[in-house]
């Protein structure tokens, strides 16, 4: 089941979200707009629905 | 009055202005775009090819996954394309899956052939073979051995193509490495009773292939996995991602579309990175 991970950024505040499995690695540690602190995981919700992969 | 796409920030293909917001690694809903955003800029990557496993002498490596970016309007779902699971039957190996949100997509990576060739990178559809798909970008179709923005087989690209192995059995065996690219293919794999040497996944932009090995004997020559768009290929030897020290096994494909390294002499071919999917509004 897919997971939606919350983040804020201390530095600048910014909201980050990454929607993952729970044993994939965060994609991105540190905040993308001014690069200077690492995003705290604020709330971590499991999706109910999670769309099947399309295969051609 | 006039504008220059080369001198205007306005006109870069990256999101200038706009912030990183969501990134998927596997397919969700979406359901949390706050209101009054109608338009995101996505960059779309699909999963990678697997490469192929011989019974005799080397597979092919698999394609790198597409790589497609682009404005679309808003979508409550997002496909994460899954890299395909490489395997030790000597056939045609597994293409990648594509990835999509909104109008925005990416074809998976071409699985190696049943043979030495490897597979060509992700197009805006997955293809199948060693010749890739036009692009999302309209940048057109190339053949094996050509650059491409999506590439053929062993050739560099944005995604690139996976290597060749070789059919040569006795003596002295070198396999092809995955080609240069963002996201790249991944290494061919040398089966031999001399020394042969798997081929190392396409080294990437951002992030390293997967070196192939090399030793005397049939139980050497996996290829490496290539270069993903988050993540470096593995080494020959860990298909899914874990050693096994089994070394004429492929690598897997790094994260983010790395095609998957080949095996030789019917060890477990590499599989091939998942896709991922950014969002920037």
């Amino acid at each position: 089941m897919a997971i939606k991970y919350e983040y804020n950024s201390p530095c600048c505040g910014h909201f980050y979200v990454e929607v993952r499995n729970p044993e994939d690695a965060q994609v991105v540690t540190k905040c993308n707009v001014c690069g200077q602190g690492e995003y705290v995981l604020i709330q971590e919700v499991a999706l109910e629905e999670t769309i099947t992969t399309v295969s051609e | 009055m006039s504008a220059s796409i080369y001198s205007n920030s306005s006109f870069t293909d990256s999101p200038y202005g706009l912030k990183l917001q969501r990134t998927y690694t596997t397919s969700a809903s979406v359901t949390d775009i706050p209101a009054g955003i109608q338009r995101v800029y996505a960059i779309v990557i699909g999963g990678g090819g697997a490469g192929s496993s011989q019974t005799t002498g080397g597979g092919g490596g698999g394609g790198a996954g597409g790589y497609s970016a682009g404005w679309t309007y808003i979508s409550n779902s997002v496909t994460v394309g899954t890299g395909a699971v490489g395997n030790s039957t000597a056939a045609v190996a597994p293409n990648g899956n594509p990835s999509i949100y909104g109008m925005v997509m990416a074809g998976g990576g071409s699985g190696g052939a049943n043979g030495i060739q490897g597979g060509a990178g992700g197009g805006a559809v997955t293809i199948t073979g060693s010749s890739s798909a036009a692009a999302y970008t309209g940048a057109p179709a190339a053949s094996f051995g050509v650059t491409g923005y999506a590439a053929g087989r062993d050739a560099a690209g944005v995604s690139s193509g996976g290597g060749s192995g070789n059919t040569t059995v006795t003596g002295t065996v070198t396999a092809s490495a995955g080609g240069r690219g963002v996201i790249c293919g991944g290494g061919g794999a040398a089966g031999t009773a001399g020394t042969g040497t798997g081929g190392a996944g396409g080294t990437g932009d951002f992030y390293a292939g997967g070196a192939g090995s090399s030793g005397t004997g049939i139980t050497f020559g996996g290829g490496g996995g290539g270069a993903g768009y988050t993540s470096n290929g593995f080494p020959a030897g860990s298909p899914a991602g874990t050693a096994t020290g089994v070394l004429n096994n492929g690598g897997q494909g790094g994260s983010g579309g790395g095609g998957g390294g080949a095996a030789s002499t019917l060890g477990t071919a590499g599989s091939g990175g998942n896709g991922i999917v950014y969002l920037y509004f």
